[in-house]
This record gives C-alpha cells, structure tokens and sequence, in this order.
C-alpha cells in the first residue's frame, strides 16, 4: 500500500503541481523567475560549488534522460563490456562532482555570513534534498553496479508505465531499499520546484542562439 | 536612411564643481531600498583616479564592450556557445568588494548607551550581514585623491603618457584633476543588450532609452560583465540587474531627469538627435583613431529635408523633429564638435557626449605668477597640466588631433570673450585666434550663450513622449486592460 502510494500516487501529484505550479507562478508572478544567484556576495566557494554541480548534475540528468527515452537503445549501447564501464565510470565521476559541488554550496549556504543573509528555509531544504539524492544514487551505484544495464529492464519500463496512465509498479517493487529511496526522492524534488529556486531551470536561454544582438521595442508596432 | 530619434544627453565638465547632488538626487529617488544601496546609477568621479566600481575601464580585467575582430564585432566578455559555462559561474562579474560593501551606524546605541565616563559611539554595520564592520572601501573613496600614489597611479589611462607627464599629473602639490559624473550611456550599440541570454534588455524605439525587463531578466549577470561603463548593477536581494532608466518616467512627463534637474553646476544638456539606424554596427567596426568621426556621422542633420521626410515615414512625430532641430546636444556634438563620448573605443556607440574639461588644461601657474598672456593661446595647449594625451584616452580613443579641436576651440571662445568685455588686445589677434580655431565671432557667441547663460528650457529640450504609449511594451493593454497603469502587480519580491 505504501509502495502504492509513494511510487504510483506520489508521482502524479509531483509531476502534476510541477508544472501547474510553475505555469501558475509564471503567470502571476514572472518577476520571481530568477537564478538567484549570490556569486555577487560571494566569488570564490560558488566558483568551486556551482560549476562542479550544474556541469556534473548536466552528464548525470542526460544519462538518465537517455535510458529514460530510449531504453532499446540504451540496453544495445550498455550489452558491449567496455561501454558499460566507460559509462559507469563517467556517470560517477559527474554524480562526485555533484554531490563535491553541492557539499561546497551546502557549507557556503550555512557559514557564509554575506550568504546567510540571501538565505530561505528553502533554499536550505533543496539544497538538502539535493545532497541526499546524489548520496542515494552514488550507493545505488556502488552497490548495485552496472545500472546502465539493468535499469532499462526495471526503472524504464516503471516509468513509461506512468507515462502511459497505466501505472504498473511491479517493474520497481522489489528493488532494494536505497534504489526505491531514490525514485521517491526524485518525486519529492520534482513537487518542490514551483515553490523554489529550481524554477531557475525551465530559464534555460535557448533563444540566445538564434535572437539578433540588438533588441529594439517599439511603442506601436509598425 | 533609417531614422530613429534619441533621447542624447551633453555634460560640460568645464562646469562640473564635484558636488554629487546627481548621485544623491538619483540615489533618493530609485536605488534607495535593500539590494540596491551600492548602486549608483549616478556616480561622479575624480580623475585622474580609478573610479566605480575599482578600476572599471580596465578591460582586461572586466572584460566589457566589443572588440574589433577582423571585419566583425565580437563581446569581449563572451561567445555564443561560451556563455553557457557563464550562466552557471560569470568569470567577468565584478563582486561586492570592488564596489563597497554598504553600512550604517547603529544610532540607537546613542541613545541606549548607559551613563558612563565616555561618550557613547555609533558603529558601523553592514547593510548586507548587520555585523559590524570595518569600513575599506566606499562609492567614491578617492574623491578628490588626484595626487594619491594609491588611487590616482592606479588609473587605467595613463596609456601613451611620458614618466614627465605622469609625474606633472600626480605631483602632489601640483595637482591638476577634473570630476566625471557617469551615468548610462544609453548606447545606440549597447553591449549590455547583445550579451543578455534572455533577452530581457531591450533598448526603446522612440527615445532610445535602454531598459531592462525586470520579469523576464534571470539574473544570468552577462550584462553586468558586458557593459564596459560597468551601469548594469546585480541587486543581490531580488537577483535581478537592474541600471539607470534615464528617469523615463519623469521624461515621459515633461519633467528632466533628477540628476540633470537638480544639477547644481547646470553642466547637463538634453536633446534630441535623429541618427542613422542602418550604420550603427558597420560605423563602430573602424580604426580606434576614426571612431569619433564615425559615430559623428551616423547623427543626422535635423534641417535637411531628406532627414525630415525619413523621419516622418519611420513614424518620427512633428514635436520630435522640431525637438531634434532646437537640441543642445546636436549644436555641442555636430556643429561646434566640442562635445565627445566617453571612451568610444568600447565601441558601444555611447549617446552621452561630453564638453571636455578647460580649467585644469590651463591653470598654470609659473614662478608663482599665473600666466595669463594671450600669447598662451597658440603654445599654451602642449604644456597644459591636465595633458591632452590624457584627455584623449578619456574622450577621443587617443586621438589627440579631436581633443585639441575640441579644447582649442574652448579657449578661443574664452579669448574672444576676454577681447568682447576687457579689450586688452587688438581685433586682428582675435581674428587670429578664431580662425586658429575654426570659429566665428557668431559661433563664439553661441558657444558662449549656451555654456554660461541658458535657461532651463534651453538646456533641456524635451519632446513629449506619450506616456499613454509609452506603457504598451511592458503591457499590452489588448492583453491585460486592468493591468496598464503605474507599477507592477506584485512587490518586487525575492524568488524562493
Ligand atoms: C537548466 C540549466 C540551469 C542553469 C542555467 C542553472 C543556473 C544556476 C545559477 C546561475 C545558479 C546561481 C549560482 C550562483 O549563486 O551564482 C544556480 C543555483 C542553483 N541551481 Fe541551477 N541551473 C540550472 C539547472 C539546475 C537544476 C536542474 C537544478 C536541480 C535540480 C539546479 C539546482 C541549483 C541549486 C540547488 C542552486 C543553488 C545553489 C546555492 O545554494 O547557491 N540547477 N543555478
Ligand atoms: S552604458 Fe548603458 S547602454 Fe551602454 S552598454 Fe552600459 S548599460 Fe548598456
Ligand atoms: S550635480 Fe552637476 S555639478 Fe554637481 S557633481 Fe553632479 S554633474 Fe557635477
């Protein structure tokens, strides 16, 4: 019952306040959109914190996405041993260079008296979530190794089980413990993101690429 | 022809006396709230000095503005594929300590202290943590400092200087300086809107005023970094940027900006000037030496009647461009070239022109005597004290021949002026002087009528500006109907 309600129940209600929430607060309150960011208070921790975490969490969010979308693929890529390994061994060095980052920002965040003072209960509470996270999937790879091969069987299936609305948690079930902590993690993360900083997320400044340098408004369009 | 009009602006420095009642007027009016009390989108420094933020035209450093990359305009401070790493961490963005960390006293403790045998003192604390501190640094800590060994010596444009003139510059009981209020240069080829990932910076059709969209700005910091004039400031509390916005609610009324209104020297002007469009980028891809010229010749003559007729098809009002015929600002920049831009080699194509600054050129004094020869006109200028090599790394990207156009033509006016009430020299020689100058007793009267005696409305030539449209590029009052109107919806409060 209880696996019911935190790997069937939860992720409906996470993934749906998700992006109600955050169109909601798009809406109403653009101005709140922002990255937040205290690099101007403090110039050299942030340095050592945030780079390692966004670029590590960046490898580590894409192999997911990857064996998330296309398990077919994944499981061909991952048969072949030494590609196993290649991919083990970067999805771990980018989950330590997340969880080095997040640690550098977690310490910065509580000890940083410039820091402190841009500091919420939430940014404390996600950056707390975060760690344990990672700490989750570092010991979901360690002790369970080779992930990359057996989760298109289990964890892919799950979740185009939720995908499709016909959900089916057997596929994940009997998983161990740690493994079954990190998706329901996962799910907890994903409900907060309206209500905190990690809205800054969906502001990925694609248009860049593509916009004119100079933008000029005109009162009445001619 | 593309003709789009601008709101420009002229400071005269010769005026300018250093009381930075601008800074406070602006600082009261919009940067007097929490994240915002080191900003000083007005800000006036002493020169030769290094400035606000510390040492802000040191592009190695701070890497702002463009450079000329063969036959193409590159940020200095990014690439298009390179500013996602920035997101995360800007290597460019200054941090608080090379602005000042803001403070208060603790007043109260004046009041609350118990009776003792001292008197009670107010501490410093800061803005940001409330802890005491120790204050190191301020907005304009070398106010005044021109001789100082650690302020003055630390100024980035000693570029082309000889030892002697470094040594005439910062003899300390010597000392030659000039003041430079600083405010958003609303540049025709901003720097600041080209580096913004989201697109939140935008500059205004009608007015060109550069403002930035509060709700769609991220706080990625790329403009902070990009803006050579270091204007774009990183509230720490609402994680947005945010700059000078030329007062446009004020201008949209009529009234002057505050700083240009409560100006006590009277140094601002503020007019209209109807420029090429089409030119902007090719006109700041030329040699540093050409680039005054270059931008002087995107700037259109408001009297021809092609200009007028372009204006008109572009959607250029009438008030506009009778506006743009009566502007302080072409008259300095165009027909008496006596005002420049400050630092073009930004090549941001910078819309604030400055009158560079007569005194401290030519108070010298020799053998205790001030020399005040007329003879003083045709040798004076290459022993001035405040060098022209100096002056052209501030305003003219180190062409002197500009400067000197610009200074000479300054001091012949005083001359004539001098021959008009005192009379102590012949008409031939100031027929000399003029011509020397490249200026006619007309021009020197006008010259003369602008700098000392105009009158508000002479100084600040204002088109109406339509306020009612004015408000459609933030709302869109076909969208929102209830929403057009004064402020946002919601307080400007920091994000979770
Ligand atoms: C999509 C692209 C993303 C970009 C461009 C981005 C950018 C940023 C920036 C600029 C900061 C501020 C750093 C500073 O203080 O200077 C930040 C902070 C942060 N980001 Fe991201 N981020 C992205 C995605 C994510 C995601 C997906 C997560 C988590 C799931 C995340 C978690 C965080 C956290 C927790 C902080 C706060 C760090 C602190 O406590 O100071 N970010 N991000
Ligand atoms: S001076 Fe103003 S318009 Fe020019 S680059 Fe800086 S912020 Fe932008
Ligand atoms: S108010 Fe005018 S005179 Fe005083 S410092 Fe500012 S610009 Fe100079």
């Amino acid at each position: 019952m209880l696996d019911l309600f935190f790997l069937a129940g939860l992720p409906y209600v996470a993934v749906f306040t998700m992006v109600v929430g955050s169109i909601y607060r798009f809406n109403s309150n653009r101005f709140s959109y922002s990255a937040l960011s205290s690099q101007f208070l403090e110039n050299d921790k942030v340095f050592w914190g945030s780079l390692p975490w966004h670029l590590g969490l960046g490898i580590v969010f894409f192999g997911h996405l990857i064996a998330f979308l296309f398990p077919g693929f994944w499981q061909d890529l991952t048969s072949g041993g030494t590609m196993v390994i290649l991919i083990e061994i970067t999805g771990l060095a980018a989950a330590v260079a997340c969880f080095i980052g997040l640690l550098v920002l977690f310490i910065r965040r509580l000890f940083t008296s410039r820091i402190q003072a841009v500091t919420s209960t939430m940014d404390l509470v996600i950056l707390l979530l975060l760690l344990v996270q990672i700490v989750l999937g570092i010991l979901t790879a360690v002790l369970y190794p080779w992930g990359s091969s057996w989760a298109p069987g289990t964890m892919s299936p799950y979740l185009w089980s939720l995908a499709s609305f016909s959900p089916n948690i057997a596929f994940v079930e009997n998983l161990p413990i740690i493994v079954k902590l990190h998706l329901i993690f996962a799910w907890v993360i994903i409900l907060l993101i309206p209500f905190s900083r990690l809205v800054h997320a969906f502001s990925l400044p694609f248009r860049y690429f593509t916009r004119p340098p100079q933008v000029v408004i005109w009162n009445r369009r001619k | 022809m593309n003709v789009r009009s601008h709101v420009s602006m002229v400071f005269h420095l010769d005026k300018c006396i250093g009381c930075h009642t601008c800074s406070v007027a602006c600082k009261n009016i919009w940067t007097d709230r929490e994240g915002a009390e080191y900003m000083w989108w007005n800000n006036v420094e002493t020169k030769p000095g290094t400035g606000f933020p510390v040492q802000w035209e040191n592009q190695e450093k701070y890497k702002g503005g463009w450079k000329l990359d063969g036959k193409k305009l590159k940020l200095r401070s990014q690439s298009k594929s390179g500013h996602w790493f920035s997101l995360f961490y800007n290597p460019n963005q200054p941090g608080l300590d090379e602005y000042y960390e803001p403070w208060t006293y603790k007043y109260q403790d004046l009041f609350d202290a118990p009776a003792g045998t001292d008197q009670p003192t107010a501490i410093p604390v800061s803005k940001i943590t409330g802890q005491p501190i120790d204050i190191k640094a301020g907005p304009n800590w070398d106010d005044d400092l021109s001789g100082s060994t650690i302020y003055a010596k630390n100024d980035p444009n000693f570029g082309g200087l000889t030892d002697q003139e470094k040594e005439q510059l910062l003899e300390i009981e010597n000392i030659a300086m000039m003041y430079l209020p600083r405010i958003c240069n609303h540049c025709t080829n901003p720097s600041c809107v080209a580096a913004c990932p989201s697109g939140a910076i935008y500059k205004r059709g009608e007015d060109g005023i550069v403002l930035i969209n509060q709700d769609k700005c991220r706080g990625w910091r790329a403009c902070v970094a990009a803006c050579p004039y270091k204007k774009i400031y990183y509230n720490w509390k609402t994680g947005k940027s945010e700059k000078c916005i030329l007062c446009y609610p004020r201008l949209e009324t009529g009234q002057a900006p505050a700083c240009f209104h409560s100006c006590v020297g009277r140094i601002r002007y503020m007019g209209v000037i109807l420029y090429d469009a089409d030119r902007i980028e090719d006109s700041m891809k030329v040699e540093d030496h050409d680039l005054v010229e270059s931008q002087r010749s995107l700037i259109l003559n408001p009297f021809d009647p092609e200009v007028i007729a372009a204006a008109k098809r572009n959607g250029i009002t009438p008030e506009t461009i009778e506006a743009a015929q009566h502007s302080p600002v072409y008259k300095y920049v165009m027909e008496w070239k006596l005002a420049l831009p400050l630092h073009i080699e930004y090549r941001t194509a910078p819309m604030l022109f400055y009158v560079p600054p007569l005194l401290p050129v030519m108070g010298r004094v020799e053998n205790g005597i001030y020399n005040h020869t007329v003879d003083e006109f045709f040798s004076g200028l290459g022993r001035a004290r405040m060098t022209l090599d100096y002056l052209s790394n501030l305003f003219s990207a180190g062409n002197k021949e500009i400067i000197t156009y610009s200074v000479r033509k300054m001091l012949a006016v005083r001359y004539y002026r001098r021959f008009r009430e005192v009379a102590d020299f012949d008409h031939d020689r100031v027929k000399e002087i003029l011509a020397a100058a490249d200026c006619t007793p007309e021009q020197a009267d006008a010259i003369y009528e602008m700098t000392s005696l105009p009158t508000v409305e002479e100084r600040f030539v204002l088109a109406p500006m339509q306020r009612e449209m004015a408000i459609e590029p933030t709302m869109d009052p076909e969208v929102c109907k209830s929403c057009t109107g004064f402020g946002t919806v919601n307080p400007p409060a920091r994000g979770n």
